[in-house]
C-alpha cells in the first residue's frame, strides 16, 4: 500500500470515504500523446494530471507524454503562461494530439487575485492591489506570521513590537498613518471576515492581498480607509492529491542583550552620582576593594543576572501535516500543525512546575468544497487553534525587570544557609521568582467556521448566481497556574539574616476565563458574470449584517449593502464601479449609514497596434482609481458618544459614622451627536509592465489621500466643567509612491530571481484642533503624524553638554532642574527671552514610523540546489536612547551599563550627560539630544535548499523531498552607535530580547 | 430557496443597528428618581479639595510655603511652585491634581454638578426620606465653597451659574473679585436659610448653618486682606469680624481640650471644635499621605520635612518669642521649654517616639546623608504621623481633613477685629482662648495694633501648622517676599562622644530655596485656558 493511501485512511473521515468510494475502477490503460502550441511547436514541461487520481507527469523536450488512465477520466494540461486544457479520455488506444494556447499576460492560472467576494486575473485589476503568494515566505518556525511579511509587499510596513514567545506581536500599516485619532491598522480579513491571522500556520494560507486603492476598499464602506489585507486559505483541488509533511527545527538566540555592570564599577559610579548630588559616598573603599577582589561572594556579591538567567539559545520547532485533493463531488484541504517555541530563561525548571516562558500552538483547518447538485456548491471551512502560553508566576515582565534593574551587588542569589538572598531595598530574587513563585498558563482556543453556498441561476438569466455566506467564530481564554510566595533574607554586616516576605506552600491560582467573544457575519447577494462577444460584464451585489458579542460590553453591529460592476472590452479596456452603503451602531440613529462610491479604469496600452510589436515592452497597463472610503476605528471607547447619558458611580465621598462611600450618579462625557467616521478620498494612478521577453516586471503606484473628519479634541474652556467627546474636525494628507521590480532569467541550468520594492509615504496634519493662542512653533498643524515612542514631539533643542561652570554662568538659566552643573545638557533659547523654559520647546517631525521602507530578494536555482535571500529596511525614522541611558530608579541610582559613558571632568566628550540620582529634570527632558537615526537595513532571511533527485525519491515512493537551512534576522546595519536592535531598541534591556532564528527543515511530499 | 432566504434576511429588522443603551442612565431616569437625584447631588462633594498633601507622592502646598520642604524637589508640582514656575505647574504635566490647573478644572466640574442639580431640584418628586431643603442648601453651600477656593487662588474668575451644553458658547470673560465675593455671599445667605443647625449622625459631614457662617468668615477675611483690600477699607474688616462673631455667638463650638489630637480625636473621631470636616474612615498606612511623612526608619520615604524657619516660630513656654533675649532660648539646647504645640507638631532630635528616641544625627536611625528617604532638615511632621503607625503594622488613625474648626474662627476674629477696631479685649480673649488650651501664658497687655497683628500672624502659623492655611495666608497678606523668598534653614545635629548633641542652624541646599515675586500673590489662570479663549485676561505678571 502506498504511503499516501495510509495517510488518506488516517487523515480525515469525509475525504477518506470519498477517496475510498472511487477505488472501484475499470482496469487502467496507457495513453500517449504530444502537446503542441498553435504554431504546432511541441510544448515541453507541461504538467499533466488525471482528475481525481493521484497521477501526474510532465511532457518531455518533444512535448511527448505517457499517462495511465481509463475511459472517462479527465486529463488536465497546465503550465505557466498557457491556458489550462481539459481532455476527457474517450478512446484509450489513440495517440493524442493536444493543442494548447498561450494565455494573455497576467491572465494565466497563476494570476488569480482575490478581491472581496470575487477573483480577478491580475490583468483585470485597475486599483492598487499587491499580492503575495504564501509559498514565497521564508521557511522558518515563527510564532507570528506577520513577522515574515517584512519587506515583502510594496506599501506594507511591518515592524515588531513584542519579542516574548507567543507574544511577538507586530504592527502593520499600509502605506503610512493618515489618522491621528485612532489606530491606523488595516482591516485584516481571513477568508472575508475579521479574524486574527498572525497566529495561523503559514501552510494554511494561499495568498495575502493588500487592497490599497479606493475602488478596492469602497466595498467595505466605513471601515476600510486604512486599507485591507485579505488572507485567503488554501483549498483542495480535484486535479491533484497531495500529502505533505513539513518539519522545522531551530534555535533562537538573542541578538542584543544587556551587559550589566560588575559590582565594583556599579559601586564606583553610584558614588560618583552621589558626589554630583552633593552627597558623600555610599560604598567605602574597603567595600569597593571587596568587590574587586571577589574573595567573599556573600559579603561582596557580584552577580551578572542577565548572563545567569538567559540561556544562549532556545529551541523552536514546527511540524505540519497537510492533505489536499478530492473528486468532482468533494474537494478537501486539511492541515494540522504543531508549533513549539521555548523560552530563554535559565533555571526555570522547578521540581514541580516549569516557569520558563514558552509558547505552544496547535492549528487545525479543514476546507471542503462540496458539489451538492450540478448547480449548488457549498464550501464548509473550519479553522481552529489552541495556543498555550506559559510564564513565571510573577509574570515575565516582572521577572525581566528584576533581572535588568537589580544591581549586581544587591545580594547573593543564595545565602550561605541556602536561603534566597534579598534586601530591604531589593526584595525580588530572580531565582526565587522562577523556582518558588509558581507559574501561569494561558490557553486560548479559537474556532472559526464558514459556510459559503453558491447557487447557479442560469435557468433565469445566463451568468446569474446567488450566494449566501455565513461565519461563526468563537474564542476564549483560560488562565490557570500555580501560586506561591517566597521569602528572602538580607545578610547583615555580621552575617545575621533578616527576613523579608513570607513563604507560602505551592497552591493553584484561581482559574479565570476571559475574552469570550463570538462573532457572526452574514453576507448574501447575487453575482452576474457573462461575456457578450468582446464585452465582458461582472456584477456582484451583497447585503451584509455582522455582530460581535463580547460579554463585557454591548454588541458591535454592522449592516450594509455593497455592489461592484466591472466591464471590460477586448481584454484591453477595463472599468469598475464600486459602492457601498454601510452602517454601524456606533453612531446616532439616523446618522449610522454612509455612502462610499469609487471608480477605476485601466488600459492595456501594449495591446494597441503601435506597441503590439515592441520587442522591449511586452506588456503595459495604465490604471487609475478614485473614490471614498471610511474609517470608524477611531479609538472611541464609549459605545454611545452621541447620547447624553449618566452613569451610576460608587461615589467617593462619605458621610456619617459608617465611613462608607455613598452610591452616586454622575453625568458622562458630554456627547457629540454628530460624531461620525473618518472619510478618506483616495487617488491612485499606476502602471504594470513587462519588459525584455517578460524577464522584467514592474509595478508602480502614485497615491494621494486626503482624509477628513478625523476626530480631534474640542478646545472648550474648562469652565464648562465637563469633558466633551471629540469632534470630526481634523484633516490630513498622505501622498507617496510605491513600486516593485522583479527580474527572472534562466542561464542554462541556473535560474536567477532578483527583485525589490520601495515605498515612500509622507503624511501631514492639515487641520487639528489647537488653542488659538499657542505659539506657531508649538503647533502641530503642518507637521507629520506620530512621534518617537515615550517622547513628545514638542521638544527642546540641545546644544551639547555644559563643560564648565563658567559656561553655565554665561548661558541663560534653564528651568528644568534645581541646580545646573557641568555635565548637564545645554538647550537653545528658541524664543530668545533669556530663559530656557517650556516656551523653548518646538514642534518637530521626528517619528519612529518610517516614511520610506523597502525590501529586496535574491534567489537562485541550480539543478537540485536553491538559494534565497530577503532583505528589508526603513528610512526616515528616529529613535531615542534616553529610555536606555537614563534607565533606573532611586534604588539603583539610575546606574546602568550606559553610565560608563556619562560625562565627567576627565571625559568631556562623553556621549551622555553627568550622573545624578536626584534633581534629574534637566537631563531627562524631551530633547533632540537623545535622538538617533532609526534607519536600518536588515538581512531578514537567508535560505539554502537541496531537493533530493527524483530517481532517489521515486525509489522511496515519495513525490519530492527538500531539505534546507534558514537563518532569520541574521544581520542588521544601522548608525545608532549603541549596541541595540534598531527595530526595538529597548529589547534585551528592559524587555525580552530580539531573537535570530536558525532553522533546519525538510519538506516531504507524497 | 435562495430567493426566499434573501428576502427574509435582507428585509429583516430595520432596527438592527439601534441598540439601546440599557445600562446607561438618561437624565429623566436620574432626576425622576429621588434617591438617584440625591446621589447625583452628593457627587458634587467629591470635587472639593479634601485632603492634605494632595500632590504626587504626598507633596503639598505646605512645602511650597515656609512650613516645610520636600525632598522630592524634582516633583514638578512642588518644584514649579517653589521656583515660581507656575505655568509649568499646569503645562506639560499629566500628574494628579495639582494646585493650579488641577483645581481650576476640578472646581468648575464640581460647580457644574451643583448648577445641574439646582436647575433640576424643584422638578424632582422628593420623598420625606430625602431632605429636599437640605439638599438645595448643600448645593448653594458647595457652590459658594468652590468659588471661594477658586478666588483664593486666582482672584476674580468666570462666574457660571448653569450647566452649559458642549455646543454653547462658553468663552466668557472673568468677573471681578468683588462680583465673585458678592455671588458667594448670596449663595451662603441662601444656604443659611435652608441648612440645619446640626446634621444627624448618618449625615455628619454635610454642611450646617455653622459651616456656612464659617465659610462666610473665611471669605470675608480674605476679601478684607491686603491683597484684595489695598486701601485698607475698615468696613471690610468689620464685616469679616462680624462674620466670625456670628459663628462664635452660636455657642455651639468649643476648643478640643487636647491640641495634639486635633486631627485624630480619640473615640469616634470627632470633636466639638470641628465645624466641617471630610469624613474619612480610620486610615491605614497608605501611600497618599501617611507613608511620605515617616522616614526610611519608619518604613517610608520621609519627604515632608518642617523647616527651621517654621520651628523658630514656636515661642518659649514663658510666652516669649525665641528672638527675645529674655526668653531663655538656648541655641545649643533648642528643644526645651517650648510652646507645647511644638511638641505636638514637630518630631525633632531626641524626641521620645514610638518607645525610643529620634536619632537625627548622620548614621542615626532617622537620618542618613546618603539616602533620600530621610529628612533634609532633621525634622519630621508629627502632626501628620500618628504615633500608632509603625512598620510592620496594621494600626489605623483618623487623620481627618478639616475644612473649618473653631480655632480658626477665633483667629479670623482676632485678625479682623484688630484691623477694624484695634487690639481690644475681644481680640485678646480670642487669642488667649487658644493659648490657654495649650497652657501658654496670655498675650502681654498693651500691645499696639501692629504688635498685635504680628502676634496673631505668629499664632496662626503655629496653631494651624500644616493644615493648608499658611500658604494661602501668605498670599493674602502679600508676605511672600518676606517669608518665602528668604533663606530656608534646617538643623545640623552632631552626636558627641559623651552622648550630648551639638546643634547648628544650617542653610538648606539650593534646591530647597524658593523664588517669590510680587505677581505670585495670585496663581496664573492655566495657560492653556487663556490660549483657548479670546476673552480670558491673565493675571498681571504672568
Amino acid at each position: 500500500m502506498k504511503i499516501s493511501n495510509i495517510l488518506s485512511r488516517f487523515f480525515i473521515l469525509i475525504p477518506m470515504l470519498l477517496v475510498q468510494a472511487l477505488a472501484q475502477d475499470p482496469a487502467p490503460a496507457t495513453i500517449t500523446g504530444v502537446v503542441e502550441d498553435i504554431n504546432h511547436q511541441p510544448v515541453s514541461g507541461m504538467n499533466i494530471s488525471v482528475q481525481e487520481r493521484n497521477i501526474e507527469t510532465v511532457t518531455d523536450e518533444q512535448g511527448k507524454f505517457t499517462v495511465t488512465a481509463v475511459k472517462g477520466d479527465v486529463l488536465i494540461f497546465d503550465k505557466k503562461d498557457y491556458l489550462t486544457y481539459y481532455h476527457t479520455v474517450v478512446n484509450e488506444k489513440s495517440e493524442l494530439k493536444i493543442p494548447v494556447a498561450k494565455s494573455l499576460t497576467y491572465a494565466g492560472m497563476e494570476d488569480d487575485v482575490f478581491i472581496p467576494f470575487g477573483v480577478r486575473k491580475k490583468r483585470e485589476i485597475n486599483g492598487a492591489i499587491s499580492t503575495l503568494n504564501a509559498s514565497t515566505l521564508p521557511q522558518i518556525p515563527s510564532s507570528s506570521l506577520t513577522n515574515l511579511f517584512a519587506g515583502q509587499l510594496p506599501g506594507l510596513n511591518v515592524w515588531q513590537t513584542g519579542t516574548l514567545p507567543g507574544r511577538d506581536e507586530t504592527t502593520i500599516v499600509l502605506r503610512n498613518r493618515a489618522s491621528f485619532a485612532g489606530a491606523n491598522v488595516p482591516l485584516v480579513l481571513v477568508d472575508g471576515v475579521v479574524r486574527d491571522f498572525s497566529d495561523m500556520d503559514v501552510n494554511e494560507i494561499q495568498s495575502i492581498t493588500a487592497l490599497k486603492d479606493a475602488a478596492s476598499l469602497a466595498w467595505y464602506g466605513n471601515r476600510a480607509a486604512n486599507g485591507v489585507l485579505l488572507i485567503t486559505t488554501k483549498r483542495g483541488s480535484a486535479d491533484k492529491t497531495r500529502f505533505t509533511y513539513d518539519m522545522q527545527m531551530g534555535t533562537q538566540q538573542p541578538t542584543v542583550l544587556a551587559k550589566p555592570l560588575d559590582s565594583f564599577t556599579f559601586g564606583s559610579l553610584y558614588n560618583r552620582a552621589l558626589k554630583n548630588d552633593g552627597f558623600g559616598p555610599l560604598y567605602s573603599q574597603e567595600t569597593l576593594d571587596g568587590y574587586k577582589s571577589g574573595t567573599d561572594a556573600y559579603k561582596y556579591p557580584d552577580n551578572n543576572f542577565v548572563k545567569e538567567f538567559f540561556k544562549d539559545n532556545a529551541l523552536v520547532q514546527r511540524h505540519v501535516l497537510s492533505a489536499s485533493g478530492g473528486s468532482k463531488a468533494v474537494r478537501y484541504f486539511t492541515n494540522l500543525s504543531y508549533f513549539n517555541q521555548g523560552g530563554l530563561f535559565n533555571h526555570a525548571d522547578a521540581p514541580l512546575f516549569n516557569s520558563n516562558v514558552g509558547y505552544r500552538r496547535y492549528n487545525l483547518r479543514t476546507n471542503l468544497d462540496i458539489q451538492v447538485t450540478p448547480l449548488l456548491t457549498v464550501q464548509l471551512d473550519m479553522g481552529g487553534r489552541i495556543e498555550d502560553r506559559r510564564e513565571p508566576g510573577s509574570t515575565s515582565a516582572t521577572f525581566l525587570s528584576t533581572i535588568f534593574t537589580t544591581p549586581s551587588n544587591a545580594f547573593p542569589l543564595v545565602n550561605e544557609d541556602g536561603s534566597y538572598g534579598g534586601s530591604n531595598l531589593f526584595r525580588s530574587n530572580p531565582l526565587a521568582q522562577l523556582r518558588a513563585q509558581g507559574n501561569r498558563s494561558e490557553v486560548t482556543r479559537v474556532l472559526q467556521g464558514t459556510v459559503n453556498a453558491n447557487h447557479k441561476l442560469d435557468f433565469w438569466l445566463k451568468g446569474l448566481s446567488a450566494n449566501v455566506f455565513y461565519t461563526f467564530d468563537i474564542q476564549g481564554r483560560y488562565i490557570s497556574g500555580r501560586s506561591q510566595e517566597y521569602e528572602v533574607y538580607e545578610r547583615g554586616a555580621t552575617g545575621t539574616l533578616t527576613r523579608f516576605g513570607t513563604q507560602t506552600p505551592l497552591g493553584y491560582v484561581a482559574a479565570t476565563f476571559a475574552d469570550n467573544i463570538r462573532t457572526n457575519e452574514f453576507w448574501t447577494g447575487f453575482d452576474y458574470d457573462r461575456n457578450f462577444g468582446k464585452h465582458q460584464v461582472k456584477i456582484t451585489t451583497r447585503y451584509q449584517q455582522a455582530v460581535t458579542f463580547d460579554p463585557t460590553r454591548l454588541e458591535d453591529k454592522r449592516q450594509g449593502f455593497s455592489g461592484r460592476a466591472s466591464y471590460s472590452f477586448n481584454n484591453r479596456y477595463y472599468a469598475d464601479v464600486v459602492a457601498s452603503y454601510s452602517g454601524s451602531n456606533n453612531y446616532m440613529p439616523g446618522k449610522q449609514f454612509g455612502f462610499f462610491p469609487a471608480i477605476a479604469a485601466g488600459w492595456v496600452i501594449s495591446e494597441e497596434s503601435f506597441l503590439k510589436n515592441s520587442t522591449i515592452l511586452n506588456y503595459l497597463k495604465l490604471r487609475a482609481a478614485y473614490g471614498k472610503a471610511g474609517n470608524n476605528n477611531t479609538g472611541e471607547t464609549s459605545k454611545f458618544p452621541y447620547a447624553y447619558l449618566y452613569s451610576p458611580t460608587n461615589g467617593s465621598y462619605a458621610f456619617g459614622t459608617s465611613f462608607a462611600a455613598q452610591a452616586g450618579a454622575s453625568e458622562n462625557t458630554l456627547p457629540n451627536p454628530n460624531i461620525t467616521w473618518e472619510t478618506a478620498y483616495k487617488t491612485d494612478i499606476g502602471l504594470d509592465a513587462q519588459l525584455l521577453k517578460n524577464s522584467i516586471s514592474i509595478s508602480a503606484n502614485y497615491f494621494n489621500e486626503h482624509r477628513k473628519n478625523i476626530l480631534t479634541n474640542p478646545t472648550n474652556s474648562s469652565v464648562l466643567g465637563q469633558t466633551t467627546y471629540r469632534i470630526n474636525d481634523g484633516e490630513t494628507s498622505l501622498r507617496g509612491f510605491e513600486g516593485s521590480i522583479d527580474f527572472t532569467e534562466k542561464f542554462g541550468a541556473f535560474t536567477l530571481f532578483l527583485g525589490g520594492n520601495f515605498t515612500y509615504a509622507k503624511n501631514k496634519i492639515l487641520r487639528i484642533n489647537e488653542s488659538a493662542g499657542l505659539a506657531d512653533y508649538q503647533k502641530q498643524a503642518g507637521h507629520n503624524l506620530g512621534a518617537v515612542s515615550d517622547y513628545a514631539k514638542l521638544m527642546l533643542i540641545s546644544d551639547g553638554i555644559f563643560q564648565s561652570q563658567a559656561e553655565i554662568d554665561k548661558s541663560p538659566p534653564q528651568r528644568f532642574a534645581g541646580k545646573l552643573q557641568p555635565g548637564d545638557i545645554k538647550y537653545k533659547d528658541i524664543n530668545s527671552d533669556g530663559v530656557i523654559d517650556n516656551y523653548d520647546r518646538i514642534m518637530t517631525d521626528y517619528n519612529d514610523t518610517p516614511n520610506s521602507y523597502y525590501g529586496f530578494h535574491i534567489g537562485g536555482k541550480y539543478k537540485s540546489f536553491d538559494f534565497s535571500l530577503i532583505g528589508q529596511g526603513v528610512l526616515g525614522r528616529t529613535i531615542q536612547l534616553r529610555t536606555l541611558a537614563m534607565a533606573g530608579s532611586n534604588n539603583n541610582g539610575y546606574i546602568n551599563q550606559f553610565s560608563t559613558q556619562a560625562w565627567t571632568e576627565t571625559n568631556l566628550s562623553a556621549a551622555y550627560p553627568r550622573l545624578g540620582i536626584s534633581d534629574r529634570g534637566n537631563n531627562t527632558a524631551d530633547s533632540d539630544f537623545w535622538l538617533r537615526s532609526g534607519n536600518y537595513m536588515r538581512l531578514k532571511s537567508i535560505e539554502l535548499g537541496y531537493t533530493i533527485p527524483s530517481n532517489v525519491t521515486d525509489r522511496l515512493n515519495i513525490r519530492s523531498l527538500r531539505i534546507y537551512l534558514n537563518g532569520f534576522n541574521l544581520l542588521n546595519f544601522n548608525k545608532i552607535g549603541a549596541d541595540v536592535d534598531p527595530e526595538m531598541p529597548f529589547a534585551g534591556y528592559n524587555s525580552y530580547p530580539y531573537v535570530r532564528t536558525l532553522t533546519a527543515g525538510l519538506n516531504l511530499k507524497f | 430557496m435562495f430567493v426566499c432566504m434573501l428576502i427574509t434576511l435582507a428585509g429583516c429588522d430595520d432596527k438592527f443597528l439601534n441598540v439601546a443603551p440599557d445600562v446607561a442612565l438618561n437624565e429623566d431616569k436620574v432626576f425622576g428618581d429621588p434617591v438617584m437625584a440625591a446621589q447625583f447631588a452628593d457627587n458634587a462633594y467629591s470635587f472639593l479639595p479634601d485632603d492634605y498633601l494632595r500632590f504626587n507622592e504626598g507633596n503639598g502646598v505646605a512645602q511650597a510655603s515656609d512650613e516645610a520642604v520636600g525632598i522630592d524637589v524634582t516633583n514638578p508640582m512642588l518644584y514649579t511652585l517653589m521656583k515660581g514656575l507656575y505655568h509649568d505647574h499646569s503645562a506639560f504635566t499629566t500628574l494628579a491634581i495639582n494646585d493650579i490647573a488641577g483645581q481650576y478644572d476640578r472646581l468648575y466640574a464640581g460647580i457644574r454638578v451643583v448648577n445641574k442639580m439646582l436647575s433640576k431640584v424643584d422638578e424632582v418628586k422628593w420623598k420625606p426620606e430625602q431632605n429636599a431643603q437640605s439638599i438645595k442648601g448643600e448645593m448653594y453651600y458647595l457652590r459658594a465653597f468652590m468659588y471661594f477656593e477658586l478666588i483664593k487662588r486666582f482672584g476674580g474668575v468666570v462666574l457660571i451659574d448653569k450647566a452649559y451644553t458642549a455646543i454653547e458658547d462658553i468663552d466668557l470673560p472673568r468677573n471681578t473679585y468683588e462680583e465673585c465675593v458678592a455671588f458667594i455671599l448670596a449663595d451662603i445667605a441662601q444656604a443659611v436659610t435652608l441648612l440645619q443647625i446640626e446634621q444627624d449622625a448618618a449625615n455628619y459631614g454635610r454642611p450646617t448653618i455653622g459651616a456656612a457662617r464659617a465659610l462666610k468668615s473665611r471669605t470675608l477675611l480674605y476679601a478684607a486682606s491686603t491683597l484684595h483690600n489695598p486701601t485698607g477699607d475698615v468696613t471690610k474688616w468689620k464685616a469679616a469680624a462680624d462674620a466670625a462673631k456670628e459663628v462664635m455667638a452660636m455657642n455651639k463650638y468649643t476648643l478640643h481640650p487636647k491640641y495634639e489630637e486635633l486631627l485624630s480625636p480619640s473615640g469616634n473621631g470627632t470633636t466639638d471644635e470641628y465645624i466641617l470636616i471630610k469624613i474619612k474612615r480610620p486610615r491605614t498606612w497608605d501611600w497618599a499621605i501617611l507613608s511620605v511623612v515617616s522616614p526610611g526608619s519608619g518604613g517610608r520615604i520621609g519627604t515632608y520635612n518642617p523647616t527651621q524657619n517654621h520651628v523658630d516660630l514656636y515661642e518659649m513656654k514663658n510666652g516669649l518669642p525665641i528672638t527675645d533675649a529674655k526668653s531663655g532660648y538656648d541655641p545649643a539646647n533648642p528643644y526645651v521649654n517650648r510652646d507645647p504645640r511644638f511638641y505636638a507638631n514637630i518630631l525633632y532630635n531626641d524626641a521620645p517616639w514610638q518607645d525610643r528616641k529620634m536619632q537625627m544625627w548622620d548614621g542615626g536611625l532617622d537620618y542618613s546623608s546618603t539616602s533620600s528617604s530621610y529628612t533634609a532638615t532633621r525634622y519630621y511632621a508629627r502632626k501628620m504621623w500618628p504615633e500608632v503607625y509603625k512598620t510592620p503594622g496594621t494600626q489605623t488613625a483618623f487623620l481627618n481633613f478639616i475644612f473649618f474648626r473653631y480655632g480658626e474662627i477665633l483667629l479670623n476674629y482676632a485678625e479682623a477685629q484688630n484691623e477694624a477696631a484695634g487690639p481690644d479685649a475681644t481680640v485678646y480673649d480670642a487669642i488667649n482662648q487658644l493659648r490657654k488650651r495649650v497652657n501658654m501664658p496670655e498675650l502681654p497687655t498693651g500691645l499696639t495694633k501692629d504688635q498685635m497683628r504680628a502676634r496673631i500672624y505668629n499664632e496662626r502659623a503655629v496653631e494651624l501648622a500644616f493644615e493648608d492655611n499658611r500658604w494661602y495666608d501668605i498670599m493674602r497678606w502679600k508676605k511672600g517676599k518676606e517669608l518665602v523668598a528668604q533663606k530656608m534653614y534646617g538643623m545640623n545635629v552632631v552626636k558627641n562622644a559623651n552622648g550630648t548633641f551639638t546643634y547648628s542652624k544650617v542653610e538648606l541646599a539650593g534646591s530647597f530655596q524658593r523664588v517669590y515675586e510680587d505677581h505670585m500673590h495670585l496663581y496664573p489662570i492655566p495657560r492653556n485656558e487663556v490660549q483657548k479663549s479670546k476673552k480670558l485676561v491673565q493675571n498681571p505678571g504672568w
